[in-house]
């Protein structure tokens, strides 16, 4: 009985809420009619009991015909349906239904530059979020961002790896300018952002691997000087070439398949010291970043993958320097402001002198009475940077690098009488020279605009001097022999934002390409003849034209892409060459932080890099693709999966297949150094592939950060005219990689760093077997196939330890570190040679690195 | 700052004692294998040159293989002719038993323990230089001596694909050091040696100049090249006057593979920075070539 009473009172007490009239709109509604007219609709409604509808016709689209889900389960739901796009809105009063007209809503815009609230230096890749609603974006290149949202109150958190978060809230009833200055976190200095998977708890798709500067210079460094490239071998995916090189080669390409930028300059040379240290000056870099695969559709030009390079602004607020001195070179860098707050200025500069102290030890040690051997080389580079604030919209950016390697051995040979008899000197010179004037402007809210300049010079010249001193004898022979590539540019970049979800980059570009692959003089002059003979490989001129559209969207709030097409013209001795190259990045997130990936990229190379395959020198010849050597052309394919864990743990697996089209290689017997015979003659093209799995895993966050990683790959090659038109291994084919990088800061004071690298054995062509030549009346090797023979695995651990202490006026750091620990050796190159002890032919395997210790002394001010 | 600077002179020495390391590389085993050259010419006694294969690391001993089992099929026939070994010669061979144009041979080598190797191969027609016709001081050379320009006429037999080479010698079998030629057909010195990189002339050395009928194939085909003048004036010797001769020989691609492979391997010797190269075979089963081919051959009045 009692539950009788109870069930009637609730349904009195429920009869009585709805029958509220300030409950109308909630009050529950039978859909009849699933479609018909605006208003056919609303007089159904209006003609329920208890219902009165006030509105005015003319504020309605009252024809347009609408169609219901059937999912409406109330008056409010019926009627923003059948009022779905119309500037009205339901609102109840009296226990009337008022449609009111609401005023059109307008997207607000906020914008601005995210800076380093030190130094007043653009931080690109800045994350914006919007806490509201989970979406944002994130700044470009030059640390600009936008972001056009309905009037709101915004809660935005920006952040940036090495920097501490910032929180913003405004009210967005109006367009806003925010500038965000974030504060560098020294404390978290040690956050490793690997970010392969950035864009987890990133807003914006980023596609590359980026490694923070201060982690670079965290990691063991050979000689003590830091490396930026070989610290980009550590990530998953990138193999050097011989012992000790700085060149990346991604994914079974070749170093010329990378581009390398500094400050969007190509630069084609990027090696010192033959390839053992790269010209990147850790203490003038910024940022950099390395794509691999999922190229965005403003990348273009090169196969395999492209490092972006970023040299620092300078510091716009106060003057400031840092340097150090190890034992193969001293560097100092100086930035600071021109005019406070408006302009700045960065000069940076290194150069070696170790080489000259073992010049000087091997002239000391290797002269003697009746020959002389003088030997010279050094190496030295100088970076500069301004940067100038115009207005608030305008800024312009002029940078320049200057680098040199020289080489250069002398051997005098003295007469009997105590004479000079004849004199001898090999040289060796090469170097770049990069130039960028760059414009950034603000059109709009939306719009921001990038104007660039830029040249870039890369040279060498080999020298062989031979002259007899007697004066009643007198001959000489002079050699000469120099190559170079020359670049002029200008690109246009434009990167509007009308939409928290669209991110829209276009731009195009013109360059003007000037190759010079060989040019060879000789003086032959003696006390008869005076001989001079000049061999030449023809010059070319070349245009590139680029145009490239894209849009980072998004589309669900938990699937992203980015889509785009890169248009690439080439025109060389009236042949133009085209292609269209389309791109896709997908990335699907997925819950507890697991999220999916999925890239495809069509790249194309119009200049090709002519290497030998025994080692990588500044000799290698850049030349354009032409009739009879087409370009080049590659796909790539890339999936992937990766999960964070609490922020501090990330792993993921990225599996990668990818195509070449008609790379070149040098012929069966050709060289370098051959001025007369055209190069397109020496030269075979074919294609290749590779594919391959990545696993990695990071710890970002802690007194301990790091990362490993381990790769197994394929990469093959396959051309017609060589190796009997069977497919052969890559010469850098490494099967197996692990990488590991650990960095250890227990406290400010101190810092232990270690990497370990292990690869399998590369590939190299030895001969299987002799036999002697009737016809020919010599010993010949027989080769059966290129590449045919796998080196031993390397694997090197590096250390570093780092004190570090506040003087009274600056901040100063011993660094010990170690190069090859326990001084494994690692194969260079091979060599016969006839081993007289055993009276046979033998191999050898040659090391060039054992353990290297070094000390640097570091200091900051 | 005094422990500083020993602990940098220490590492410098360090550094200093490591440069580079020696260490002896393990090959695999290597299997041998027979090794056949025969370059025959038809018309003449057929020598073939057996030997076999050695492992690198291993003093070339075994120029001949004495023992082998040489055989030689013509066309269809089912029975061979059984070559033997000469010791003059250092060869196998047979007297009387000569190679015609126009018919495909096969070669066929055993020897115990080895495994058996074969080739194929067969010249076309006949060749026959229908004239040499020499132009006197016709060029100049870039040191100032004089060139006479050479012309060998001849017919290339249509529907076969035929490779050429032109070779000049003089007075005790000499050749010239330099032969130049600007026909498109020139492909290569016969035997490259020592190319010389800074050498701005079309030199081909070697004496000879390999050319194929790719551009007039089954055409009469005037080949011109140039040679020293000196190199074709008749000399006495012994009170005989001896005349300088030109030899055009015709063969099939295998023989011209080989070429290109040997001038492209010879351009290897002693240079770090080449590619390495492979030496073309025909032959099944083991390494070499076999060829037929023909030749005419001219003196120079």
């Amino acid at each position: 009985m009692r539950v009788f009473l109870l069930l009637i009172f609730v349904c009195l007490l429920y009869a009585r809420v709805i029958a509220q009239p300030g409950n109308l709109l909630g009050r529950p509604h039978q859909v009849t009619v699933k479609s018909g007219s605006v208003k056919t609709m609303l007089e159904a409604l209006d003609d329920q009991p208890e219902i009165i509808l006030v509105y005015s016709s003319s504020g309605i689209d009252g024809e347009r015909q609408v169609v219901l889900t059937g999912r409406e389960k109330t008056v409010k739901e019926f009627l923003e349906s059948v009022l779905k796009g119309q500037l009205v809105k339901p609102i109840e009063r009296e226990g009337k239904i008022y449609l009111v007209a609401q005023p059109p809503r307008q997207r607000k815009t906020v914008r601005g530059f995210i800076t380093d609230e030190k130094s007043g230096e653009k931080l690109p890749g800045a994350s914006i979020l919007i806490l509201n609603s989970q979406s944002g974006t994130t700044s470009n290149q030059y640390g600009f961002y936008s972001l056009s949202l309905y009037p709101d109150t915004l809660r935005l958190l920006v952040s940036y790896a090495g920097y501490k978060p910032k929180m913003a809230e405004l009210d967005l009833s109006e367009d806003r300018e925010l500038q965000v200055a974030l504060e560098p976190n020294e404390e978290l200095k040690e956050v490793v952002v690997l970010s392969r998977n950035a864009q987890v708890q990133k807003p914006g798709i980023s596609m590359g691997e980026k490694l923070p500067v201060s982690t670079i210079q965290s990691l063991p460094a050979m000689m003590g000087e830091t490396d930026l490239m070989k610290a980009m071998q550590l990530l998953p995916g990138v193999q050097f070439g011989a012992e000790g090189s700085s060149g990346l080669l991604i994914r079974g390409g070749t170093a010329d398949q990378t581009l390398i930028t500094l400050d969007g300059v190509p630069v084609y040379n990027a090696s010192h010291l033959f390839g053992f240290l790269s010209i990147f000056n850790a203490d003038a870099v910024q940022a950099v970043t390395l794509l691999k695969g999922g190229f965005p559709a403003s990348y273009g030009g090169r196969l395999s993958g492209i490092l972006d390079v970023r040299m620092k602004e300078g510091d716009k607020q106060q003057w400031h320097g840092e340097g150090s001195i190890n034992l193969l070179n001293s560097k100092l860098t100086l930035e600071g402001p021109l005019k406070k707050g408006k302009s700045s200025l960065l000069v940076s500069a290194r150069r070696s002198y170790l080489i000259d102290a073992v010049s000087a030890l091997v002239n000391l040690l290797d002269n003697n009475i009746t020959s002389g051997f003088y030997f010279k080389a050094w190496f030295g580079d100088l970076n500069l940077k301004a940067n100038f604030k115009l207005s608030e919209k305008d800024h312009l950016y002029l940078s320049s690098y200057l680098g040199n390697d020289f080489f250069e051995n002398t051997e005098e040979y003295f007469a009997t009488d105590n004479k000079p008899g004849a004199k001898t000197m090999n040289g060796f010179k090469w170097g770049n020279i990069t130039g960028m004037a760059r414009w950034n402007h603000v059109f709009n809210k939306k719009l921001f605009g990038n104007l660039t300049f830029n040249y870039s010079k890369y040279a060498f010249a080999i020298t062989n001097r031979r002259e007899t001193l007697d004066p009643g004898n007198y001959s000489l022979f002079d050699l000469k022999y120099t190559s170079s590539i020359r670049d002029c540019a200008v690109k246009m970049d434009l990167d509007y934002l009308p939409h928290p979800n669209h991110f829209i980059k276009a731009g195009v570009s013109y360059a003007s390409h000037y190759f010079k692959p060989g040019l060879a003089r000789t003086k032959n002059t003696d006390t008869s003849a005076n001989l001079v003979f000049r061999a030449e490989n023809r010059s070319y001129d070349g245009s590139e034209i680029d145009l490239y559209a894209e849009d980072d969207i998004r589309l669900t709030s938990r699937l992203k892409l980015n889509a785009g097409i890169h248009l690439a013209g080439f025109l060389l001795e009236g042949r133009f060459f085209t292609s269209a190259q389309p791109r896709l990045f997908m990335q699907y997130s997925l819950p507890a932080s697991w999220s999916l990936r999925f890239s495809y990229a069509k790249m194309n190379q119009y200049v090709h890099l002519l290497t030998n395959s025994a080692i990588g020198l500044p000799t290698d010849l850049w030349v354009p693709s032409t009739r009879k050597v087409p370009p080049s052309g590659a796909s790539h394919f890339v999936a992937g999966i990766s999960k964070q864990h609490k922020k501090k743990w990330e792993w993921g697996m990225e599996l990668y297949y990818k195509t070449l089209r008609n790379v070149i290689e040098y012929a069966e017997g050709a060289s370098f150094g051959d001025a007369v015979t055209d190069w397109q003659t020496r030269v075979t093209s074919g294609k290749g592939w590779g594919y391959g799995a990545e696993w990695s895993m990071q710890k970002k966050q802690g007194k301990l950060t790091g990362m490993a990683s381990y790769t197994y790959a394929h990469a093959w090659r396959k051309f017609e005219s060589l190796n009997g038109g069977k497919r052969f291994p890559f010469k850098y084919d490494r099967r197996h990689s692990i990488k590991m990088a650990l960095v250890f800061k227990p406290s400010k004071r101190f810092e232990l760093s270690a990497d370990w690298v292990f690869n399998s054995g590369s590939a190299i062509s030895l001969p299987v077997a002799t036999f002697y030549d009737i016809y020919q009346q010599q010993v010949v090797d027989i080769y059966e196939g290129r590449n045919n023979f796998r080196l031993g695995d390397y694997h090197r651990l590096d250390l570093s330890l780092k004190f570090s202490k506040q003087k009274k006026h600056y901040l100063r750091a011993w660094v010990v570190s170690v190069y090859n620990l326990y001084n494994r050796k690692n194969p260079f190159y091979v060599d016969r040679f006839f081993n007289t002890n055993l009276s046979k032919w033998s191999y050898s395997q040659f090391t060039l690195f054992p353990v290297l210790p070094s000390l640097t002394w570091q200091f900051k001010f | 700052m005094k422990k500083s600077a020993f602990i940098s002179a220490t590492f410098l020495l360090l550094l200093q004692l490591g440069c580079r390391k020696n260490i002896d590389l393990q090959l695999p085993p290597h299997n041998p294998k027979l090794v056949v050259q025969a370059f025959a010419e038809t018309g003449k006694r057929v020598l073939v040159y057996v030997s076999q294969s050695q492992s690198v690391t291993e003093t070339i001993t075994r120029f001949q293989l004495r023992d082998a089992r040489v055989e030689v099929y013509a066309g269809s026939q089912t029975v061979p002719v059984t070559l033997f070994f000469i010791d003059s010669l250092s060869a196998f061979s047979r007297p009387g038993f000569v190679l015609s144009p126009g018919v495909s041979y096969r070669l066929e080598v055993k020897y115990l323990g080895l495994p058996t190797a074969s080739a194929v191969s067969g010249s076309g027609s006949q060749i026959s230089l229908q004239s040499v016709t020499r132009l006197q001081n016709a060029q100049t050379a870039q040191d100032g001596s004089k060139l006479d320009n050479l012309r060998l006429r001849f017919n290339d037999p249509a529907g076969e694909a035929n490779y050429y080479l032109a070779r000049i010698f003089y007075f005790g079998n000499n050749s010239p050091s330099c032969l130049y030629s600007g026909d498109p057909s020139a492909v290569l010195p016969s035997n490259i040696i020592n190319v010389d990189p800074f050498n701005s002339s079309n030199c081909f050395s070697g004496g000879g100049i390999l050319f194929s009928d790719e551009k007039f194939n089954g055409q009469d085909k005037t080949f011109e090249f140039s040679v020293d003048h000196d190199v074709l004036e008749p000399r006495l010797n012994g009170g005989i006057v001896q005349y300088a001769r030109v030899e055009l020989y015709r063969f099939d691609k295998n023989f011209y593979q080989y070429l290109k492979t040997v001038s492209s391997y010879s351009r290897t010797f002693d240079n770090p920075f080449a590619e390495p190269v492979t030496l073309f075979s025909n032959i099944n089963g083991g390494y070499g070539f076999f060829s037929v081919f023909t030749k005419d051959v001219r003196e120079i009045r």
